[in-house]
């Protein structure tokens, strides 16, 4: 199930999510989103000219809990995790958020759906990869639609895959790391 | 880089096709030459016309003909019957969004494409 090395060893905290049930289950989805939430936020720090330059950190968490927890649970631990961080850092319910979640959602299905089909070929870090660009691509949808801007848009987007694959290899090595030695 | 035996084959292949996707569309945007066209609209009259092809245009207005020179991919207004001349001295247009304006005869030369640039240039 996981990146493809010796399940034994360094698996405590993915088992014991695996097998949790109930209210300790909802302890540890809880616990995951906190912690993407501490890395949205503590990525907000970086300077970012657009939306979408960012490295996308949290993300390294929702691949995680891709292994270890439901679909369901997974897409909960999104919403839950752009919602929270929007609290926080004062963009609620602004075009950011709405930016983001779309964002979030977009690549949530994108990144299950090859979750799901990826066999031996595929690793997390590609379909980080996926999710990243198909976030970062929802978004500029998002605005083209709204603002139409047709040419600035259509110039972004170099820039727009260029840090969805940095940010989206960036963080699909940091979910590696994580699924391996948790 | 003891974290590249979690790579896999589908890793490698997503990031060259997003990185060749990238390279393509850096060139795509940034890399093409002058491949705008000239338009010209007058009174009742409008025609595009490639800017590397020299030539001379004359536009009728109300007021009288406006001559739009067409050279090296750039476009001007020579001679026009207006009384400032505006449109002369808007100068060349050579960039997507550039144009030059008479007025009083109605007529427009302007640079139309859709190579991103910038939106504007205040002069």
């Amino acid at each position: 199930m996981s990146n493809g090395s010796a399940q034994e060893a360094g698996e405590r905290i993915s088992g014991k999510i695996r097998s949790s049930e109930g209210n300790r289950r909802i302890f540890y989805g809880a616990f995951l989103a906190a912690l993407a939430i501490f890395l949205a936020i503590a990525e907000s720090v970086i300077p970012k000219p657009l939306p979408w330059m960012r490295i996308g950190l949290a993300n390294a968490i929702t691949l995680y809990a891709f292994t270890v927890l439901k679909p369901r649970e997974v897409m909960l631990l999104v919403l839950s995790r752009i919602i929270a961080s929007s609290l926080m850092l004062g963009t609620f319910l602004s075009f950011t958020f709405l930016l983001s979640l779309t964002g979030g959602i977009v690549s949530f299905f994108v990144m299950y759906l090859f979750y799901v089909l990826r066999g031996r070929w595929l690793g997390i870090v590609g379909i980080s990869i996926l999710g990243a660009v198909s976030s970062n691509a929802a978004q500029l949808a998002v605005v083209n639609g709204l603002f139409v801007n047709s040419r600035l848009s259509y110039a972004l987007f170099p820039f727009l895959f260029f840090f969805a694959l940095a940010g989206g290899t960036i963080s699909g090595l940091a979910a590696c790391f994580l699924i391996e030695n948790i | 880089m003891k974290l590249f035996k979690y790579l896999r084959p589908g890793d490698y292949a997503v990031f060259s096709a997003v990185g060749c996707a990238v390279i393509f569309l850096f060139v795509f945007y940034f890399g093409r030459d002058i491949e705008g066209r000239i338009e010209v609209t007058g009174e009742g009259y409008r025609e595009v016309f490639d800017p590397a092809v020299s030539r001379t245009v004359y536009v009728e207005g109300p007021l009288g003909t406006n001559k739009v020179v067409i050279e090296n991919g750039a476009a001007w207004i020579e001679e026009a019957p207006c009384r400032d001349k505006v449109c002369i001295k808007m100068g060349k247009v050579k960039r997507i969004g550039d144009q030059a304006v008479c007025l009083p005869n109605r007529v427009i030369v302007e640079m139309t494409g859709s190579k991103p640039d910038v939106d504007g240039v205040s002069r």
